[in-house]
């Protein structure tokens, strides 16, 4: 249990120091999964299978994802960080140091952490998925109900969040993208003469396309 | 005799294990027989489905060459099969490239870390009766899980390629995986709760009961039905293969994400590829049909073993014929399938499996389970149609 | 002295380290994934807490985990929406260089 468990420690704090000092942030995220990939093994060791699983699904499989798909976008991977940090990064740091200095002292001192006044039990109980489920749908159903709509709510304001403002606001449709100063700009000139046909139907359809692909980026969490 | 030759190979292995276990020292024994009994099971699935890759490649090649009226590969052995291994050999001895620009680590690391969750895929696969590397509890949340992480591997590859077409194949690659994996996911859950629980076991068990004759398989009712083909038609998507093919679509693309990799990683790609493609197929048949079982009980006298790798089979011959005869998708048509059709009906899906579960057995729970799904069948299918924007046509003036 | 402590200060190290990160990188985007290392480790205590506790059978701290998950999925989905949002409006994600409220 020890040598697993210093290993998974070293590869998850590796990771995330990895994750928020990388330089390329492409690189950083990848970092970041591999953290999220060792605390999803710490939490198999503990016995959660549903939860290590679960972190794997979400966290590996989506939230890692949905950040590099905003790494992209935001055109942040084309040439790695020239300047990182902020304005005063020591004392971030410092923070960030005394926070963990107090809260280790206050774990190593803590009457929990030296003497457990609850008796100690087996380590090797497993909570089967059946139990997880059942108490998901008995003791803890309002917070399950929650959960869903709070995860449907995200997932239309996160398409609606990244739509074009144009669009969201019932703007005209258009095929370049908006400019800060408010000018738009068009792949191609109106058509000015009456013999042109309407534009709105194919407009429309990419309206729709791209409505899609905001959905996937917020379903996919 | 019927029982001992189902069971064979789990005799074979527990004689192998303690033939070797015999020669370590008595304090060791029991670590022994752990690391050895793990040892076999892993090197036999692994050769197993490896030996089922290459037939696989060949098969694949064959039958496409079949439907578009040629020969395909029939020159290295008997009619051609033993074309998978000199295929090996040319990607082994070819010159590995890696493009100057691209970023060597994560360019090396994407293949790899690929292979590895799809082989970890493998581990839930029930292939025969007792016949399991690992029974765990969460086993199909495990085969998502594995599937979910090997995402972010395609975008490694096309991140780091540096070309753009590596790129937009790895875009494209994970928004379609990330829109299918939900109706994907979904059209598993059905299962899930008439079984009522997540182990792989479990669910083959459950439907290797006979009443009548026949296997309650979970493709022998409507919501079972509609579950296979809509997890059919997600697990297309999710490993990319024709008609979902975007990702590598060589007309645009070249080979997508893919296309800065030769030699033994691209192999390995492609052993990814076809193995996760397996691993898809065999999940199917154990959530819808039944897994080792067979379809009549006067035929249980056949080996489990033998009917989980008929049906893996047969899926595969799908897939394959699929390739051959569907024409590729648009980008916005592939997702507003995925969002406007398999999603809902998914969700649909599992409402129709709770009714299932607390109707009375018989006919008419039939027909009205029958009847809602193919209502919303029918009405998803019509507004599909209807918001369809008419097609127009611009001529350069 | 139990293993408890163990998790508890590995906990406390991710947070830390989430924290000082958000704390100090410019990008917007490094700032949301040191929040979301920061809940990955306060998700590890309460499973710490669980399996180490009085009562593991009552599963409460491993399903307090899953809406947690549940809830960082919905934060990450809504808060890269946003920078890609902000990105659109002020073609930067730096986070010192958005200054000003009106756009």
């Amino acid at each position: 249990m020890r040598p697993i468990f210093l290993f998974l420690a070293i590869l998850t704090v590796a990771g995330a120091v990895a994750a928020l000092t990388a330089r390329q942030l492409v690189h950083g995220a990848l970092y970041l999964a591999g953290a999220f990939a060792g605390l999803a093994l710490l939490y198999l060791g503990l016995g959660a299978q549903f939860v290590g699983l679960v972190q794997i699904l979400v966290y590996v499989g989506a939230v890692a994802i949905l950040i590099v798909f905003a790494i992209l976008l935001t055109r942040s991977s084309e040439s790695p960080q020239a300047q990182r940090w902020g304005r005063a990064p020591w004392v971030g740091l410092g923070i960030g140091g005394l926070v963990f200095g107090a809260l280790a002292v206050a774990i190593l001192n803590s009457a929990v952490t030296q003497s457990p006044p609850w008796p100690a039990h087996s380590v090797t109980m497993d909570a089967t998925v059946a139990q997880v489920g059942r108490s998901l749908m008995t003791d803890h159903v309002v917070a399950l109900e929650a959960i869903g709509l709070l995860l449907t709510a995200a997932l239309i304001g996160g398409a609606l969040i990244a739509l074009d403002e144009g669009r969201r606001f019932g703007g005209a449709p258009e095929l370049g993208e908006n400019s800060p100063d408010g000018t738009v700009t068009r792949g191609m000139p109106e058509p000015s003469h009456p013999g042109a046909l309407p534009r709105s139907e194919g407009d429309r359809g990419g309206g729709a396309h791209a409505g899609g692909h905001g959905e996937a980026r917020g379903g996919g969490a | 005799m019927a029982e001992t030759v189902d069971q064979i190979f789990v005799l074979l292995k527990g004689w192998l294990v303690s033939m070797l276990a015999g020669w370590c020292p008595p304090e060791w024994q029991e670590t022994a027989r752990a690391v050895l009994s793990a040892a076999i099971s892993v090197s036999a699935m692994l050769g197993v489905f490896l030996l089922l890759f290459g037939i696989t490649t060949v098969l694949e090649r064959k039958g496409l060459g079949r439907i578009q009226n040629r020969y395909g590969p029939n020159r290295v052995g008997p009619w051609g099969f033993l074309q998978f291994v000199a295929d090996g050999i040319k990607a082994l001895i070819k010159e590995d490239v890696v493009p100057r620009a691209a970023d060597r680590w994560v360019h090396f690391l994407a293949p790899i870390v690929l292979l590895v969750c799809v082989i970890a895929t493998f581990a839930v696969l029930p292939v025969g009766r007792n016949m399991v590397p690992v029974d765990l509890d969460a086993g199909i949340l495990f085969f998502f899980a594995a599937g979910a992480a090997s995402e972010l591997t395609v975008f490694m590859a096309g991140w780091a390629s540096r070309n753009k077409y590596s790129l937009f194949g790895a875009m494209r690659a994970i928004a379609q995986m990330i829109s299918y994996e939900v109706p994907l996911i979904l059209s598993a859950v059905p299962v899930v709760m008439i079984v009522g629980s997540l182990s792989t076991v479990r669910v083959v068990e459950a439907q290797a009961v006979y009443a009548g004759g026949w296997a309650q398989w979970h493709a022998f009712t409507p919501w079972g039905l509609a579950g296979l083909v809509l997890f059919l038609i997600a697990a297309t998507a999710e490993m990319n293969r024709s008609p979902f093919d975007l990702p590598e679509g060589e007309s645009e693309l070249v080979a997508g994400y893919f296309t800065e990799y030769s030699g033994f990683k691209f192999a390995m790609f492609f052993i990814a590829e076809y193995l996760g493609m397996l691993a898809m197929s065999a999940m199917a048949v154990t959530l819808f049909l039944g897994g080792w079982s067979a379809p009549f009980a006067f035929l249980t006298w056949v080996p489990s073993w033998i009917w989980f790798f008929a049906k893996l089979m047969m899926l595969v011959a799908l897939f394959i014929w699929v390739r051959g005869t569907v024409p590729r998708l648009r980008m916005d048509q592939l997702m507003n399938f995925a969002w406007k059709f398999l999603l809902p009906m998914a969700l649909i899906n599992i409402g129709v499996a709770g009714a299932w579960h607390y109707l009375a057995p018989g006919a008419g729970r039939w027909v009205l389970t029958a009847g809602v799904v193919l209502l919303a069948y029918h009405g998803l299918s019509r507004s599909f149609a209807l918001r369809r924007p008419k097609r127009v046509y611009r001529y350069a003036d | 002295m139990t293993a408890l402590h163990y998790y508890l200060l590995l906990a406390a190290l991710l947070f830390a380290i989430g924290f000082a990160g958000a704390l100090t990188r410019r990008h917007a985007i490094v700032v949301l994934m040191g929040i979301e290392l920061m809940l990955n480790a306060a998700n590890l205590n309460l499973i710490a807490f669980w399996r180490y506790g009085p009562q593991p059978e009552a599963l409460t701290g491993m399903l307090f985990v899953v809406f947690a998950i549940g809830v960082a999925a919905a934060e990450a989905a809504v808060g890269l929406a946003l920078i890609i949002a902000v990105y659109r409006h002020y073609r930067t994600p730096q986070v010192d260089e958005i200054r000003e409220l009106k756009g």
